[in-house]
């Protein structure tokens, strides 16, 4: 009863204040416009519109910012989609899949799709949110050091899997390459330096974010602008929207990937971009004969998996940093942040020391999720039309901004050049026929399976395997996929060809 | 309008240059070369991961992950060598492996496009290296605020105009209007919107 009555109070106090709806209003489209632009993360979209949120009051401040979070998730579909340049890391999956749809003039459809994935999957993570509180919390908490470095592991393997299908060893090869490049800088539990060569740059490590643009953002304008007839995306936008009949025929992956989602989302430290992933790979197991031969060549499914999953990752992550004071992701960490600017402390005791917050950030993403539907909508067709513009004429105007986004991250000219070096080996690595997403994710999850695999080694110091597997049954269940995603890249790669 | 789901059928002439399309960018004999450089990489990353110290215990060592990730990537990158040999790359002596290379870069450049790309790789680093090495600042005063131009600004319209001239082929003065109010408008919503700095080395 006491809830109810808290919902009741903050509902009310979000219908009497306009400035909230305009917060909200703002900071979707902030996050939208953001999350659109080649290679500029959520992350960085949040965490450099923190600094608009000092003026602002804490219910503003945090209107705002859930906008911002809820709009920059999607917006990275808008450039995967029509530039074949992920907005987000975690677009790729639907970059896959929407640029070749975008190719044969379906464009404006497999954004709406993507928006109403979205859409969906925003619900599916905040319901899941509100009712699995207690069993989600359960099962995150379940992931220690072992089963954490397990899950980055399984990560890098399925992206590879799936970004090089007939030829998984190349997916591998490409995560390798990531891992290798995310050991760079000092060791987080000694502080050694690693593969520094003695420059105090390196010392910090390599960002993902500068590797990111320059992998999907240079190597792109690299390959795209000197072709004699570069692909055309064409400016009709058609039909924007599905039908409700054939969101209706997504309803089963639509749910298995917001579970999917709102779990990774739950667990500290895997983002939207394993979530969508996982989804996306899950997903295709689970499609049907025919729509299992169209992903990677353009499907409506593959969209929807990757998105619902994304975008309930939005709910899943904010439930251990509201209830844990530990960001499920950045972008959380982000969110932490502006809470703690305006004075609020989160953890276990956030009910007792600010009673309602908790329904007002559930209202907020409700709100957001709302906004978010009505202005992609709205800016589909613009955004069609200003990407089917020829691309020697797009391309050469986003090389300012992979520099400014590439610098923007820490002020730093290191971070251009990585993203030089980033691009023209990323343009060198897709002349040789390697994946490049695998490498992404690698530099994001390395850092992650390091440190666990070593903190892991350290309790097992004294136990042995049968002991180690007897009592981490979650971490044997994740060991034997692990495994089991090597052995169906392997010796089932000849039935995929088929 | 327009009918839901795909307007036409997918067939096999499509051509898809998404991050799936790779099956025909690789050759045997591109495996084969990248499985030698993967190979060098694997036995470097190994060779630094056992130089490392270690401050604790064998299970904490700085060095563990990156040994068995160069371990993991040295037998990858065999098994990539043995499939490229399998599917009929060219084995070349060692006396030859000294002119393969000359060999390789001369076949490259004799493509139009990839002359292209160099000329535009060429720019793009000639790009960087400018804003990382040529740092000024103007102020103009107005009766609302300093209009502030910096040196990336100035870069990025001469750069870029270059390259739109050189690909997209329009009049200069089309191209630099373009680029002038695209880099502005850039600069403008970093600087004054989020309160960043343009870009160059400090």
């Amino acid at each position: 009863m006491e809830a109810l009555a808290q919902v009741q109070e903050q509902l009310l106090l979000i219908a009497q204040n306009p400035w909230l709806w305009v917060a909200c209003l703002s900071g979707v489209t902030l996050g939208i416009l953001w999350g659109a632009m080649p290679g500029l993360s959520t992350t960085m979209a949040m965490t450099l519109l923190i600094g608009l949120t000092v003026g602002m009051s804490q219910s503003v401040a945090i209107m705002f910012m859930l906008g911002v979070y809820t709009g920059s998730v999607f917006g990275g579909a808008i450039s995967a989609v029509l530039v074949n340049i992920p907005g987000t890391p975690d677009a790729v999956p639907t970059m896959i899949e929407g640029y070749a749809l975008a190719r044969r003039g379906e464009g404006g459809l497999a954004l709406g799709t993507a928006i109403s994935a979205s859409f969906l999957g925003n619900w599916v993570g905040i319901l899941l949110l509100i009712a699995l509180i207690p069993a989600v919390l359960f099962f995150a908490l379940q992931f220690r050091s072992w089963e954490m470095f397990l899950l980055s592991l399984w990560g890098i393997a399925i992206c590879g899997s799936m970004s090089s299908m007939h030829a998984p060893l190349k997916g591998w090869i490409s995560g390798w390459i990531g891992l290798l490049v995310s050991f760079v800088g000092l060791d987080a539990i000694h502080g050694v330096s690693r593969f520094t060569f003695g420059s105090f740059n390196l010392d910090d490590g390599i960002g993902f974010i500068p590797v990111l643009i320059g992998l999907f953002g240079l190597a792109e304008i690299l390959r795209v602008l000197p072709q004699k007839s570069p692909p055309k995306i064409p400016s009709e936008v058609g039909r924007v929207l599905p039908s409700v009949k054939t969101l209706l025929k997504y309803v089963k992956p639509s749910f298995r990937s917001g579970m999917i989602g709102t779990i990774i989302g739950a667990i500290p430290g895997a983002g939207a971009n394993v979530a969508s992933f996982f989804a996306y790979d899950i997903g295709r197991r689970r499609a049907s004969e025919e729509e299992r031969r169209k992903w990677g060549k353009g499907s409506y499914e593959a969209i929807v998996c990757a998105e619902v999953a994304n975008n309930a990752n939005v709910g899943g992550s904010m439930l251990p940093t509201l209830a844990l004071g530990i960001p499920g992701n950045a972008a959380a960490a982000a969110i932490l942040a502006a809470l703690q600017l305006k004075n609020v402390v989160v953890g276990p005791l956030i009910q007792v020391e600010n009673p309602g917050l908790v329904y007002f950030i559930y209202i907020g993403l409700i709100i957001a999720n709302f906004f978010m539907y009505a202005m992609a909508i709205a800016l589909i067709k613009p955004c069609v039309k200003l990407f089917s513009l020829p691309k020697t004429l797009l391309m050469p105007l986003i090389l300012p901004v992979c520099i400014l986004g590439a610098f923007a991250v820490n002020l730093s000219f290191f971070d251009v050049y990585v993203m030089l070096i980033s691009g023209l080996v990323g343009y060198l690595l897709h002349r040789f026929g390697f994946p490049l997403a695998p490498l992404v994710l690698a530099v994001i999850l390395g850092p992650l399976a390091d440190e666990n695999l070593r903190r892991a080694l350290l309790v097992f110091e004294d136990a042995g395997v049968l002991g180690v597997l007897w009592d981490r049954k979650l971490g044997t269940v994740l060991l034997l996929i692990v495994l089991y995603t090597f052995y169906d890249g392997i010796f089932r790669r000849g039935d995929r060809k088929a | 309008m327009a009918t839901d789901g795909p307007s036409r059928p997918l067939d096999d002439a499509d051509e898809i240059t998404g991050e799936e399309d790779l099956d025909g960018r690789s050759t045997p004999n591109k495996d084969l070369a990248s499985a030698v450089v993967l190979l060098m990489l694997a036995v470097l990353a190994i060779v630094f991961s056992l130089r490392l110290d270690v401050p604790g215990s064998l299970s904490t060592a700085p060095g563990l992950l990156p040994f068995i990730t160069g371990l993991t990537l040295l037998l990858m990158s065999v098994v990539l060598a043995v499939q490229a040999v399998r599917a009929g790359a060219e084995v070349t002596p060692f006396a030859e492996l000294i002119s393969g290379p000359p060999r390789a870069a001369k076949a490259f450049c004799s493509v139009e496009e990839n002359r292209r790309t160099l000329s535009l790789a060429a720019i793009v680093i000639a790009y960087v290296l400018l804003v990382a090495f040529l740092n000024f600042d103007l102020r103009f005063p107005t009766p609302l605020f300093d209009l502030q131009i910096s040196s990336y600004e100035v870069i990025s319209v001469i750069m870029v105009t270059w390259i739109l001239r050189l690909f997209w082929k329009a009049p200069v003065l089309r191209c630099l209007f373009i680029t002038l109010v695209t880099v502005e408008m850039l600069a403008s919503v970093f600087r004054y919107g989020f309160g960043i700095l343009m870009p160059e080395s400090f």
